[in-house]
């Protein structure tokens, strides 16, 4: 099936036409924006983080070129969108263009949100513009990247590679159902800003359209629906509850962005919308991903350490040895700090309170960044089933135990050969390796500017040529 | 010219109060150092020192004892020279004794702040009821505790909520085990009344902690953090902003020459030695450690009225075969508890008490009792089963009365570091010992309802580890060690917090009412810093 991607060339055509039904009363734009909102997760990064107030920014989204700072969009006049047209709003989340001809940074998912229809874009333009409190107020930081990806004009010639036309068209050969998934998940909850992964250019690459993509210090994992890597194992029931509440008994539990994702989006849409993006999952290509693998678990038994012998009561050494407490051995760690829920055979609780390692999806992958990232800042997420909590460990363990960790729980209860080393741990959690583009930027720049030269040059001749020929044909 | 000072505030001592006064300190963006005497250890190396241990029934036992940082369970650091002895357990290690409680977070009630004007007994607060209520209330959530409305714990005013809230509960009390059921409905008839008692183990996640799921290990140690400990907050503190030192034992308050408290000397277990100024000092040292500390430097003690007036809360135990299984160790160790005598007229003449149901798994205690017997083989198998599944325990926690006499001094032996131990002095008395009789009747009345056969039922009084009065709050500079807002009558910037404040000791567990004067005093310092 063919799948809308970058370059959408039919979008001109397709303005106005196919627009999906919401399954939300449509007779009020406003309430009808709210859900558009709410499904687009605007409030997750337009949001200052503790206590902001909505909408109104400071959210610094990370980047691998640095924080982007999410800005204010409610009604202010001065420092919000409060003197925008709705045509002004429009180009500036479909296009990534605001007023005056700023460009924004992809951080922003214009490239997904440019396929929203003209109805959703309007409803969402009334809801922001009606319904949320102005804040006169801008937020306290401000993007400032380095050169030179401080040059926001830059992003036009990108926008020229990567981002579609305005307008959305369903993927052919869709039920009604998969088709309004299709929209949820390509136009508004920008599935694929995250879960496809980026080019050289930080492009996604359309032929691995969610196949799993790197955020840095987090993993978005494969959601296509291959067996071996992706969710193809994951039935319908599953993926809604997994949407809903972030827990899918025996696949995976929500953390980090995606928690975020759950709990200030998914969790609130309609059961129906839910099912639909689970359809639509269903139907893309399957993508057999070299890092999102499954092992069949390989619980082997663990080792306990021994009684205690000296007398304790006003015992130096006994005080000492409790003060000691950077020991690298996994086993140690494990049965200390993880076994009391998980289980001495990493098997959970039976009724999936407390997952099943062999079967959670950050132990098994290839890529240790989930797992590493679980352990370190443990699960947080408020969501339709309650709040889930699983404590962070990074107050506890330094970057040397969490790999030695890591490394037991994958090669205990994931069947993986080695695990990630104290480097690999601390890399993932400043923000994982740096892309391509970025490792390269410095002489991308300087061939930039040395290409830009040369095309100025060979304009300058063929000019010259031309008033050259000119002359003769005079 | 300004004076340069390390901190605005220094905070000494890191359990649930300093901690949580730090962390209110940190969040009004103060600048702000806590002194700790012990280490931070991580709750994994705990727990692995717990299971590695063979002390299982030791509160102490997975936690250090160091010589530079004694904790209760050194008997020659804590001596008794009174005519009867008492011991709280507490510990040195950042968070605090609250790594081993029962998470039992109760309000006082309205009462229990005018013992005097109400009863005749004991002495007034300089603060009601309503002036804490908002800080209980923040306390409360800050915390994390889980309870219900609806229920009235004086015993005296059925049906109503009790001590008044201005809002819930931040979240539902657990659900009741089968065992707490079951007896509940066994004393119904009787007339009694069980209350759920508010936990700080919580029914569901809160703050980043997992909610309770049974392991019914709260003390010595929560293995998964369910259970709140002071730690929470000295880590929000740091995370805050907040500087912490630990193996830092305060053992000098300096005064400056205005009166006002300049700096803070300590010692360091590698015999390294430090001082350090600021604008306030928050003294939360501990029920014990606060007054010997204050006594040592001198401080805030001209009245002679610092670590007197000594609180504990004494109590007995019952225990007994219930006839029917009642499977106890499901859930948190300790959940309801019963106020028959806690508010009311007979408090002019006894102590009120309250009744609690213990939870924990009875196994190892059965056990022992059966080896000493001399069962063995296939009937021990058989008998632990039977026994441990009806075996039912229940202590009472009486109040007592502040009385001068009673008393926390520096005593003469000396710590690693050269510090003075703790000599403590106490008397039973008969207000007191009035409970007995009315509490050994109540007793006799549940082990009748569940058709019991008693085990022990005791008229000695035992102490629980609670410690009230040593720095005692007030209204008058002659008779207390600090004012209303936790102030040192002497020195306008020393805030001595802590259960040391309360002036009355009622029945109940006293963090919370701690915390909520600690993070009150806190908000003071932060108006004047």
């Amino acid at each position: 099936m063919a799948l809308p991607r970058t370059g959408l060339a039919a979008a001109a055509v397709a303005l106005g036409l196919a627009a999906p039904a919401l399954a939300q009363d449509s007779a009020d734009p406003v309430a009808h924006g709210a859900y558009v909102a709410r499904a687009a997760d605007c409030v997750a990064c337009h949001t200052a983080p503790s206590g902001g107030a909505p909408f109104a920014g400071g959210y610094a989204i990370a980047s691998p070129m640095g924080p982007i700072i999410a800005t204010n969009i409610t009604p202010s006049e001065e420092f919000g969108i409060g003197g925008w047209s709705e045509a002004e709003f429009a180009r500036a989340i479909r296009e990534g263009v605001a007023p005056g001809g700023r460009h924004l940074y992809p951080a922003m998912p214009y490239p997904s949100y440019a396929k929203m229809t003209d109805e959703d874009v309007s409803a969402l333009y009334a809801y922001l513009m009606q319904e949320v409190a102005p804040v006169d107020a801008a937020p306290a930081e401000k993007t400032d990247l380095p050169f030179p990806f401080g040059q926001r004009a830059l992003m036009a010639g990108w926008n020229l590679l990567f981002s579609p036309d305005p307008g959305w068209t369903a993927p052919a050969g869709l039920s009604e159902t998969e088709a309004r998934g299709a929209y949820l998940a390509d136009a508004l909850a920008h599935c694929s800003t995250c879960h496809t992964p980026r080019g050289l250019l930080m492009n996604e690459t359309a032929g691995d359209y969610l196949g799993g993509g790197s955020l840095g210090s987090w993993r978005a994992p494969n959601i296509t629906p291959d067996t071996a890597t992706g969710i193809g194992a994951w039935s319908q029931e599953e993926i809604v509850s997994y949407l809903a509440t972030g827990s899918a008994a025996g696949r995976g539990s929500a953390a980090g962005p995606m928690a975020e994702a759950v709990e200030h989006s998914l969790s609130h849409l309609e059961n129906a919308d839910l099912a639909a993006i689970a359809a639509y999952l269903k139907t893309v290509p399957p993508v057999r991903s070299a890092v999102d693998s499954r092992a069949a678990p390989q619980v082997q038994p663990v080792a306990l350490s021994d009684y205690e012998s000296a007398g304790w009561v006003g015992n130096p050494d006994h005080a000492a040895a409790l003060a000691q407490h950077g020991t690298t051995d996994g086993a140690v760690l494990y049965n200390a700090a993880c076994a009391a829920c998980h289980g001495v055979d990493g098997r959970g609780s039976a009724d999936g309170h407390f997952p099943d390692l062999a079967h959670a999806a950050p132990v098994t992958s290839k890529d240790p960044s989930n797992l590493v990232m679980v352990i370190a800042e443990g699960i947080s997420r408020h969501a339709a089933d309650g709040y889930t909590v699983m404590p962070g460990f990074a107050r506890d363990l330094d970057n040397a135990q969490i790999a030695s960790l890591a490394s037991y729980v994958s090669e205990t209860f994931g069947g993986a050969k080695t695990g990630p080393s104290a480097g690999d741990v601390a890399q993932i959690r400043v923000g994982g390796a740096a892309p391509w583009i970025l490792r390269n930027a410095a002489w991308l720049t300087w061939a930039g500017i040395a290409a830009a030269v040369l095309v100025l040059l060979v304009l300058i001749a063929l000019v010259r040529l031309l008033r050259q020929d000119g002359r003769r044909a005079a | 010219m300004a004076q340069e000072h390390d901190a605005d505030v220094i905070v000494i001592g890191s359990g649930t109060v300093g901690s949580n006064a730090a962390y209110e300190l940190a969040k009004q963006g103060k600048s702000v150092i806590i002194l700790e005497a012990g280490v931070r250890i991580p709750r994994w190396k705990l727990i692995e020192s717990f299971r590695n241990s063979p002390r299982r029934t030791d509160y102490n036992g997975p936690y250090p004892d160091a010589p530079w940082a004694h904790t209760s369970a050194s008997h020659a650091y804590v001596e008794n020279d009174g005519s009867y002895a008492m011991v709280a357990n507490f510990l040195k290690l950042v968070g605090g004794s609250t790594w081993h409680w029962g998470g039992a977070t109760w309000r006082f009630i309205p009462d229990d702040f005018k013992m005097k004007s109400t009863y005749g007994v004991g002495r007034d607060w300089p603060i009601s009821y309503d002036d804490l209520e908002p800080w209980y209330d923040k306390a409360e959530y800050e915390i994390g505790v889980a309870g219900n409305l609806g229920e009235d714990q004086s015993g005296v005013r059925p049906g109503r909520t009790w001590p008044p809230r201005a809002r819930e509960f931040p979240m539902p009390a657990q659900k009741n085990s089968y065992m707490l059921d079951t007896f509940a409905k066994a004393i119904g008839p009787m007339g009694y009344e069980i209350v759920a008692e508010p936990s700080a183990m919580m029914s569901g996640s809160y703050r980043g902690r997992p909610g309770c799921v049974g392991n019914n290990n709260c003390a010595p140690v929560c293995p998964i953090g369910a259970n709140y400990s002071g730690v929470f907050h000295a880590d929000l503190a740091i995370e805050a902003g907040c500087r912490l030192i630990t193996d830092a034992t305060v053992d000098r308050i300096e005064k400056g020459p205005d009166g006002k408290i300049a700096s803070v000397h300590y010692k360091s277990s590698d015999g390294s030695e430090g001082r350090l100024s600021a604008r306030a000092f928050v003294l939360a040292a501990h029920g014990y450690e606060s007054p010997k500390l204050m006594i040592m430097s001198d401080v805030g003690n001209s009245n002679d009225m610092v670590g007197r007036f000594l609180m504990p809360h004494l109590g007995l135990g019952v225990d007994f075969f219930a006839e029917e299984a009642v499977w106890p160790g499901r859930g948190p160790i300790q959940q309801g508890a019963i106020f028959s005598h806690r508010d009311g007229e007979s408090r002019a003449r006894h102590s009120g008490m309250k009744h609690a149901v213990n939870n924990f798994v009875a196994n190892e205690n059965i056990t022992k009792r059966l080896l000493a017997q001399g069962v063995l083989g296939s009937e021990l198998d058989a008998r632990i089963r039977h026994d441990s599944a009806r075996y039912m325990s229940l202590y009472s926690m009486f109040e007592t009365l502040p009385d001068p006499a009673n008393r926390v001094q520096p005593g003469d032996r000396t710590d690693a570091l050269g510090n003075p131990n703790i000599r403590l002095t106490y008397a039973v008395d008969d207000y007191c010992r009035g409970a007995i009789e009315p509490c050994i009747a109540d007793f006799t009345n549940f082990v009748t309802a569940m058709n019991g056969e008693t085990l022990s039922m005791s008229r000695d009084l035992a102490n629980h580890d609670h410690i009230m009065g040593t720095t005692i709050m007030g209204d008058d500079p002659a008779d207390s060690v600090v004012d209303k807002d936790c102030r040192s009558w002497e020195h306008e910037n020393l805030f001595v917090v802590g259960t040391g404040n309360l002036p009355s000791s009622s029945v109940v567990n006293p963090t919370l009412t701690a915390v909520a004067l600690g993070i009150r005093a806190a908000d003071t310092i932060a108006k004047e810093v």
